[in-house]
């Protein structure tokens, strides 16, 4: 699978919006990572959550949904599915 | 989201969403001009009427435009349930037979309503008169906005 190669990515309504949210994806692997990777801007290091994961029967679409908390209020965080991202380069 | 509302805080809000792709694809692209905190979507987003999972996928494509237009931020859904999402459509009644909805956007549950904590302000949004009652019964078996309890008793009073 590639990283475009997903059906929806949207964020919902945590419990506490100003700490915390909530990153759900579809698509159609049931095998494909369930985890997310997350920091908040300008940070270095990245931090890691696993997402719960159901189908959507009667349909083959695969949810997966996350609630990263522990955020900072007003302030971009940024997060990628899948592999760790990679340091950005000098 | 800030923690006190020390800035304007903004939303877009929307609703009766899937018409057809292109309309939805502009009407998503419209909503990221003015850079919203959240987008309050409230009912009929994707017209599954509980059963055509095919226009959560059409949905579901065309929603990241509203959010990775300039900024490539997200925007936060806060979503409602219509009766377009359930099985039956006009004639639905229970909220339980929303297939696709409850799952891809399970905050909503069986509630046909939700509140939104802005800073210091509640934001209370339900949905259309079939599920009303639903709505009510709920608030009665306790439930109340996290943190303005009073200001709950006073609306249902």
């Amino acid at each position: 699978m590639v990283a475009h190669d997903i059906v929806g990515l949207y964020v919902t309504r945590p419990d506490d919006p100003t700490t915390g949210a909530v990153i759900d994806w579809v698509n159609l692997y049931p095998r494909h990572t369930d985890t997310v990777w997350y920091r908040a801007e300008g940070a270095d290091e990245w931090s890691s959550a696993e997402a719960d994961h159901c189908q959507v029967e009667p349909s083959l679409l695969q949810w997966r949904r996350v609630e990263i908390i522990g955020l900072t209020p007003d302030r971009t965080s940024a997060f990628g599915i899948g592999s760790k991202p990679e340091p950005a380069q000098a | 989201m800030p923690a006190r509302l020390q800035r304007p805080v903004r939303f877009v809000a929307g609703g009766d969403m899937l018409h057809d792709r292109s309309a939805l694809d502009w009407m998503n692209l419209c909503t990221a001009k003015p850079e919203p905190d959240f987008a309050l979507l409230g009912g009929d987003q994707a017209y599954d009427n509980g059963v055509v999972a095919t226009s959560w996928i059409d949905w579901l494509g065309s929603w990241p435009k509203a959010g990775l237009a300039a900024d490539r931020c997200l925007r936060s859904l806060v979503t409602v349930i219509g009766n377009q999402e359930v099985c039956g459509g006009h004639n639905a009644r229970q909220v339980r037979d929303s297939t696709y909805f409850s799952t891809l956007l399970r905050r909503s549950g069986e509630r046909s309503f939700c509140a939104v904590d802005v800073g210091t302000t509640c934001l209370w949004c339900w949905s259309t008169p079939g599920t009303r009652s639903l709505w009510l019964d709920c608030s009665r078996n306790g439930w109340r906005p996290r943190s303005h309890p009073a200001r709950a008793s006073d609306f249902f009073s």
